[in-house]
């Protein structure tokens, strides 16, 4: 090879690997979206086909809740005989837990270890039934649904070896610090995986189980939330949680692990498995988008956490081609009064075909908020209202609220005032006066002094004719009585003291 | 037969002048007689009006003896405070009960109000108080030409003063008079008496 072939190589070389860069580079900074795997969205049956997607929040679940609970026509119970014409739960391995039929042989939940498929029991290293969303006794589901409904739903029913269930217990689930000393052993045993991933964890409140079983163990609880959620009481909460079987945390880390980890085939198996025997499908399998329709949008404490988890770990409603590179709203500053909304502020994506829905946040609350693109002034001041795109929290527009305080009631009031001849309609003219005074913040009363003046001045005039006709009324009353000059000038001392006003002169 | 005429003539018109002083109208000595009757019931109402509002005083007088009961009830224009709170109307009422004995006032005390006692006695009837009388057997009514005579009240000061009574028998029942203040404020004073029975 010549020097000049050798050259024209080397430049071939460092084009093919500008241009893989440079196809490997848009998207490294940017959150993740929808993986193509064939294990999302590859439900292709009707069981949905009559569920309004453009819901969200609580009624999304609601109508999922009531398609889930409608299909559930067979229950399954959880003791008694091993066939599986009773429904009996028992044989996990005809729920879908086989692993290799050929060999009987099936995965534990949480590890992925195999293990032959007819090794039941209640002794170390056998396999038992792991309700994912613990039972704890009959607390979370009540004594009669302790072994049926609930308490023997195939769909969180997992074979798991009897220590590391045993050692789950009632702990939520979350990220725990992955060190020796938190691995759950196994079976005795905390070498039966070889990377730290394919171990489990539990801290004081929490477990964590091996990668590859965290996604379906959000899909699970996810599942039982909306399935036996209005029953049983059954909530998320994203702090961790142990002993309390009714309410299970972190969502938040729940839903970074059902977005890191799409369903898989063994899950989708599964859940047709179930589906035949039960009549009710795992809608997060099937639709794993779900889960960001209901949970981030239900308005609960934990919403807002778990939209920013989906802009930072990706999202399953939103493609890239509804990433947009830019936004601008419909206005670019606003003025408003105390009180007052604006306008809807609408959002243009760039480019035009990207999503334009958009988180709304405000940078000061006391001062203006914002729901749904309307800006509500509460007190006077400056804020930022700030719209970021929900498909990536990198692009997002800005306006100024500028809020200042209406005088004009407080300022027409005092017009008012000055209008009335008739003591009586001057006496409520001022009153009136004095309340929307009173509405002022300190800061805008100072603005208003001059009109504040002539009030005070229409309270000295009221007020000085109302003690003249206290007076003569007294007067009056003590001619009539035939009380003596001193004695009515000592009472009319008094009158003054009371009123604050001299009318003895 | 002369000087018998004469002399009869001259009785008659005694006797038509004594008929005349016994005439069918009530005297001023009547009059103040009845102001010192023993009244076991005064009503007192006092009304002054001005600036198109009017302010009442109602007072309710039940004597036994040397002791009073008064029931009273009068008007009282509110007051305003930029800084404080004030009431929805403009006119309140204050009312109450209190108990005279022997000069002792307790109850509902206010302390722009001395009920300890009413001294209507001290008022006067006399010709020289009065101008434009109109007088029937239970009737006086008269513009009163001094005021501070008819009060036995050297500080009173007002103008436009009428008065008029009414008596059942010997006794008054009502006594009704009118004047102005000097700040122009319309004045309507009335009492009901019942006599002691």
């Amino acid at each position: 090879m010549t020097k000049r072939q050798r050259l024209h190589l080397s430049l071939a070389l460092i084009a093919v690997a500008a241009i893989v860069l440079a196809l490997a580079l848009p998207f490294t900074a940017q959150p993740a979206l929808a993986q193509e795997t064939s294990a999302v969205n590859s439900y292709q049956g009707d069981y949905y086909d009559n569920l309004n997607t453009d819901l969200d929040g609580e009624e999304f679940r609601a109508q999922l809740a009531k398609l889930i609970t409608d299909t559930h026509t067979t229950w399954t119970v959880y003791r008694g005989s091993s066939s599986l014409s009773l429904n009996n739960v028992w044989p996990l391995s005809d729920v879908g837990d086989v692993h290799n039929p050929n060999d009987n042989t099936m995965k534990w939940f949480y590890t992925g270890t195999v293990v032959p498929s007819d090794n039941f029991g209640g002794n170390a290293g056998q396999t038992n039934r792991e309700h994912v969303w613990a039972k704890s006794g009959t607390s979370t589901f009540g004594a009669s649904w302790a072994e049926a409904g609930p308490g023997a739903d195939a769909h969180h029913l997992r074979p798991t070896e009897v220590r590391l269930n045993a050692d789950r217990g009632d702990l939520g689930f979350g990220e725990v610090a992955q060190t020796k000393s938190n691995i759950v052993a196994q079976n005795g045993s905390k070498s039966y995986g070889s990377t730290p991933d394919e171990l489990c964890y539990k801290g004081a409140n929490l477990f964590y189980p091996a990668k590859g079983y965290r996604g379906a163990t959000a899909r699970i609880l996810f599942y039982m939330q909306v399935r036996w959620g209005d029953a049983c009481s059954l909530d998320f909460t994203d702090g961790p949680t142990k002993g309390d079987g009714k309410l299970i945390g972190k969502i938040s880390d729940l839903m970074k692990w059902h977005l890191q980890e799409p369903p898989t085939e063994e899950e989708i198996y599964r859940n047709n498995i179930i589906a035949g025997i039960q009549g009710n499908r795992n809608p997060f399998i099937d639709h794993p988008e779900y889960a960001e329709m209901i949970y981030c949008h239900n308005n609960a404490s934990y919403s807002a956490t778990l939209q920013q988890t989906v802009l930072t770990y990706g999202s399953y409603l939103y493609t890239e081609a509804d990433r947009p590179t830019a936004l601008t709203l419909s206005a670019a500053s606003l003025q408003l009064q105390v009180g007052q909304s604006s306008a809807k502020i609408t959002v243009t994506p760039t480019p035009a075909q990207a999503l334009s829905r958009v988180q709304w946040s405000t940078s000061d609350a006391t001062v203006a908020t914002v729901s749904d693109g309307v800006v509500t002034a509460v007190a006077a001041g400056t804020a930022t209202i700030t719209a970021t795109s929900v498909v990536d929290n990198t692009v997002t527009a800005s306006l100024t609220v500028t809020v200042a305080v209406d005088t004009s009631p407080f300022v027409q009031a005092v017009q008012q005032i000055e209008q009335k001849t008739a003591l009586y309609d001057k006496y409520y003219a001022i009153n009136e006066a004095i309340e929307e005074y009173n509405k002022l913040p300190q800061s805008a009363q100072a603005t208003v002094a001059q009109h504040y003046a002539t009030l005070q001045q229409a309270i000295e005039d009221y007020n000085a004719q109302a003690a003249q006709l206290n007076a003569d009324l007294h007067t009056a009353t003590g001619y009539a009585a035939g009380w003596t000059a001193a004695a009515a000038a000592a009472m009319l001392a008094v009158v003054a003291v009371v009123t604050g006003k001299g009318i003895w002169r | 037969m002369k000087k018998i005429s004469v002399i009869v003539f001259a009785i008659l018109m005694c006797a038509l002048l004594c008929l005349a002083g016994c005439s069918n109208t009530l005297s001023y000595s009547q009059l103040n007689k009845a102001l010192g009757l023993p009244y076991s019931k005064l009503q007192l109402n006092v009304s002054v009006k001005k600036s198109g509002v009017t302010l009442n005083g109602s007072y309710a007088i039940a004597y036994n003896g040397d002791n009073a009961t008064v029931q009273y009830t009068y008007d009282r224009l509110n007051t305003l405070s930029v800084d404080g709170t004030n009431a929805d109307a403009p006119l309140g009422h204050v009312t109450g009960t209190v108990q005279v004995n022997n000069g002792a006032v307790t109850g509902d005390v206010q302390p722009d109000l001395d009920l300890s006692f009413v001294n209507y006695e001290g008022f006067r009837f006399d010709k020289g108080f009065f101008a434009e009388v109109e007088a029937t057997k239970t009737t006086f009514k008269a513009k009163v030409t001094d005021p501070k005579g008819f009060l036995n009240n050297s500080d009173f000061a007002c103008s436009d003063m009428s008065v008029e009574a009414t008596v059942n028998g010997k006794a008054l029942s009502k006594l009704t008079f009118t004047f102005t203040l000097p700040d122009s404020a319309s004045v309507s004073v009335n009492y009901a008496f019942t006599l002691a029975q």
